[in-house]
């Protein structure tokens, strides 16, 4: 067998490959042992997980681990990997084992000894003491905190407030939260929470902690001193009370599920230390009487009057937006000083907010106001008073009026209602005016007043249809031109003309009795058929050529006789010069016509 | 023939019905019973329409001093012959009385005031066939340039007729404020605050319809846009 230089190649790359692999592999790496052990702190009926790991070897056996009073250790599996790092291969063999208390006390695993590829290698212990202790570590329920992390010194009712809620917790602590942070009591507001928490690690005394913070408003319903509590619901995994601790193997679901089958559910309640907050009241004094309710830090982001210009009775819509930090929730809207100039209706308000909980944005105000005159010039007095809690004090922010025109409107535009205006007089006029008179007839009448016209596709529709029959009759146009050019199509219109002529004289012929006439023309149209299949001119066959034709395309017997004596008397009337009015017989033209259907079915 | 029988004996029947009616109305009309006179040309125009019908009647309301509604009929009565000189004289004086003026008609609509809607609507159909046809002539004839020129003469005429038509088509949503200080609403209710009132016989158009909102349509008047209660507006075109 020869092989090709590409399959030599092919080899020579694969044996190259394989040379170096085995070489990476087969290459004598030092072997390192590694032991851990997890977690130190262990609870009757949880298990831990004893970790030996190899590196630089392969099919080593697991090793034996010393027994220990009071503690079952069971061999669960073996990992294998290879890693590859900058073309460095190394393998590695993980040998887990399971290590579940059968007391409480303190223990250790000792060092002990595994022979790896003939050499003796000394596993120190992974954990100086492990401690196994009966129920939930306390330790992890005491280090548990809820705390309330409140800025602001004094508040006031009303006042919007940001808290924060934090829960500190062990980092490994085996629980969830069952529900977000509840205020107790009643004197305050909670203004929930929007999306999740914001979790960090921090040092407590040297040991690492996890904390989740809960930003939240509140807001206080009373003065007084008042104290804000919060608590919440925590569900922990703690080992169940009837644990086998003193089997002596870990069964099948054990080494699947870790034990974790064997935990129940507890629920815990962490509540905060409870926080003395002095809520102070609104001060009475200098309230102003327009007083919205606001409490916050506000500015008035515009102000504007829209059309400045109308005429009497023309509504005008005056918009206010104030921009701020508050409680803008409960801000009612302030008041837009009218009198009987003006007509108001009540105004509309509307909110923007720039952070999820609506303690900052915009809020719009507007009024929809009617000038009763056109003495009026500019927009009726309004202004927009709040509780600075910072300060202390009330502010009270005033626009500038907007100057306005306005004319007046006519007569009949006002309402009856709106105004005391008097009704429309026509009792002047109507002697005055008088219109033309009624008609007498009727001369011409429709049906509807609403015309085709009035129909937005009318003339569209008619443009459209008259192209379409344009494009139809330029088609037909074209396609004639094209046969016209046709030769083959040119003469079988011909040929079709002949015949028809002929058929006409035929029937022509048989009514007025002429025998040579019918005998002639009958000759032609089947001259003509013949020349029409035959792809001829009837000028240039001869009637043998005909009569041959059709037997040769198997026409049947009966009628090529007929041919041949339509053929034969044409002949004999021509040559004679007799006109025998005996060679018509009565059936000869539906004989023929018969002869003529049965060429075309036959040729069809 | 049979069907130009059959056309014209409707056609007359429809009139030979409307007529006693219709002379009943004008002799109501002329004892001053206006009530009557209106009942009656109400009736008449159940079976058809004509501009004496609609010209009378809007005298009739303008007697009866309902004078919405007598624009209303002055305008129906114009659709039919728009530039009858009594209608747009009876139509001046009732805008007169009411101390209304009403917007300057545009170009367009001069120009549509030549004819009648229907009248407008033949020659529409006439200029696009006889455009068409002599379109068509040119090209089975041979040098027949004339015939080319004219044919597109007239379908370039169509652009005029697709304004007016478009025209037209606009106008079907005028209609007339009927009463006096008409509240223009702000939303369709009859207790919402009105932006503004209207005259009786003004000119609105119909912005939007809802099919969920009975009785009310969104309408412009001028600068005034709003709600109006349909009882208190009909359109033109109806």
């Amino acid at each position: 067998m020869r092989i090709t230089m590409t399959g030599k190649i092919i080899f020579i790359y694969f044996l190259f490959f394989t040379l170096i692999l085995n070489y990476k592999i087969l290459a004598k790496e030092d072997i390192e042992v590694s032991i851990d052990f997890e977690p130190t702190q262990l609870t009757l009926g949880r298990q831990g997980l004893l970790t030996i790991t190899v590196s630089g070897t392969q099919n080593v056996k697991p090793p034996t681990l010393p027994n220990v009073d009071g503690l079952h250790i069971k061999f669960l599996n073996t990992q294998s990997r290879i890693n590859m790092y900058n073309g460095n291969i190394s393998m590695e063999q993980t040998y887990s084992f399971a290590v579940m208390p059968k007391k409480i006390g303190e223990f250790s695993i000792p060092n002990f000894e595994w022979k790896i590829d003939g050499k003796k290698f000394t596993v120190e212990s992974p954990t100086k003491k492990l401690f196994v202790q009966e129920g939930i570590i306390e330790n992890d329920i005491l280090s548990l905190e809820l705390e309330i992390n409140l800025n602001e010194s004094k508040i006031y009712v009303g006042q919007m407030v940001p808290v924060s809620i934090v829960i500190h917790a062990p980092l490994h602590f085996p629980g969830n939260l069952k529900s977000l942070p509840e205020i107790q009591g009643n004197s305050f507001n909670n203004h929930g929470y929007i999306g999740n928490s914001s979790n960090k690690i921090e040092k407590i005394n040297g040991v690492e902690q996890q904390a989740a913070s809960f930003p939240t408003y509140i807001t206080p319903l009373k003065s007084g001193d008042e104290t804000l509590e919060y608590k919440v619901g925590l569900i922990m995994q703690v080992p169940k009370a009837t644990m086998p601790a003193g089997s002596n193997a870990l069964n099948f679901y054990e080494s699947i599920f870790g034990g974790a089958m064997f935990n129940d559910i507890e629920e815990v309640e962490l509540k905060s230390k409870p926080k003395a907050i002095n809520v102070l009241p609104l001060p009475e004094n200098g309230r102003p009487d327009n007083f919205t309710g606001a409490i916050g830090q506000f500015t008035i982001e515009s102000f504007s009057a829209t059309p400045e210009e109308v005429q009497v009775g023309d509504p005008i819509t005056v918009k206010m937006v104030v921009k701020g930090s508050g409680n803008m929730d409960r801000i009612s809207s302030p008041i837009l000083i009218t009198d009987n100039n003006w007509k108001s209706y009540k105004p509309k308000s509307s909110f923007n907010k720039e952070d999820l909980f609506g303690f900052t944005g915009t809020k719009t105000f507007e009024f929809i106001i009617i000038p009763q005159n056109e003495q009026i010039n500019q927009t009726p007095p309004i202004s927009f008073s709040f509780f600075n809690p910072k300060l202390g004090r009330y502010s009270e922010l005033t626009p500038n009026s907007i100057p306005l025109k306005i004319t007046t409107a006519p007569k009949t535009i006002l309402s009856n209602e709106l105004t005391n205006q008097p009704q429309r007089d026509h009792s002047n006029s109507e002697n005055n005016i008088n219109i033309l008179p009624i008609k007498l007839e009727i001369k011409k009448s429709v049906k509807s007043l609403i015309s085709p016209i009035c129909n937005k596709i009318f003339t569209p529709s008619l443009i459209g249809i008259s192209v379409i029959i344009g494009i139809f009759l330029i088609y037909i146009k074209r396609r004639n031109l094209e046969n016209k050019q046709n030769t083959a199509y040119i003469k079988q219109l011909n040929i079709q003309k002949a015949i028809q002529i002929n058929l006409q004289k035929v029937q022509k012929s048989y009514s007025k009795k002429n025998a040579e006439g019918f005998y002639h023309a009958a000759s032609m149209i089947i001259l003509e058929i013949a020349a029409k299949k035959h792809n001829k001119t009837s000028q240039t066959l001869s009637t043998d050529e005909v009569i041959e034709f059709f037997e040769k395309n198997n026409l049947n017997q009966e009628a090529l006789a007929f041919i041949k004596i339509i053929f034969d008397t044409t002949d004999l009337l021509k040559f004679s010069g007799i006109n025998n009015e005996e060679k018509l017989e009565p059936n000869s033209l539906s004989k023929f016509e018969s002869l003529i259907n049965e060429l075309e079915n036959h040729f069809q | 023939m049979n069907k130009l029988i059959l056309i014209l004996f409707l056609i007359s029947s429809t009139i030979l019905h409307a007529t006693p009616v219709f002379t009943l109305a004008n002799e109501a009309y002329q004892h001053q019973d206006f009530t009557q006179a209106i009942n009656l040309y109400k009736e008449s125009l159940k079976t058809s329409q004509s501009f004496e019908q609609h010209f009378n009647l809007g005298n009739a309301y303008y007697e009866n001093e309902e004078y919405g509604l007598s624009i209303l009929h002055y305008e129906k009565a114009l659709i039919l012959e728009p530039r009858n000189a009594e209608a747009l004289e009876n139509l001046k004086k009732t805008y007169e009385l009411l101390q209304i003026h009403p917007e300057n008609s545009s170009t367009l609509e001069h120009f549509a005031r030549l004819f009648s809607a229907n009248t407008w609507s033949w020659i529409c159909l006439g200029i696009v066939i006889i455009g068409s046809i002599l379109f068509y002539i040119q090209i089975y004839c041979l040098q027949k340039n004339l015939i080319k020129t004219f044919g597109w003469i007239c379908l370039f005429l169509t652009l005029p007729l697709i304004a007016l038509n478009f025209f037209y088509s606009t106008q079907t949503n005028i209609g007339i404020v009927l009463q006096e200080n008409v509240p223009l609403k702000v939303s369709p209710t009859n207790t919402g605050p009105a932006t503004a009132f209207l005259a009786e016989g003004s000119k609105a158009k119909i912005i939007k319809e809802n099919k969920n909102i009975e009785n009310f349509v969104f309408i412009k008047s001028g600068n005034n846009e709003g709600w109006i209660n349909t009882n208190n507006f009909q359109l033109i075109w109806k």
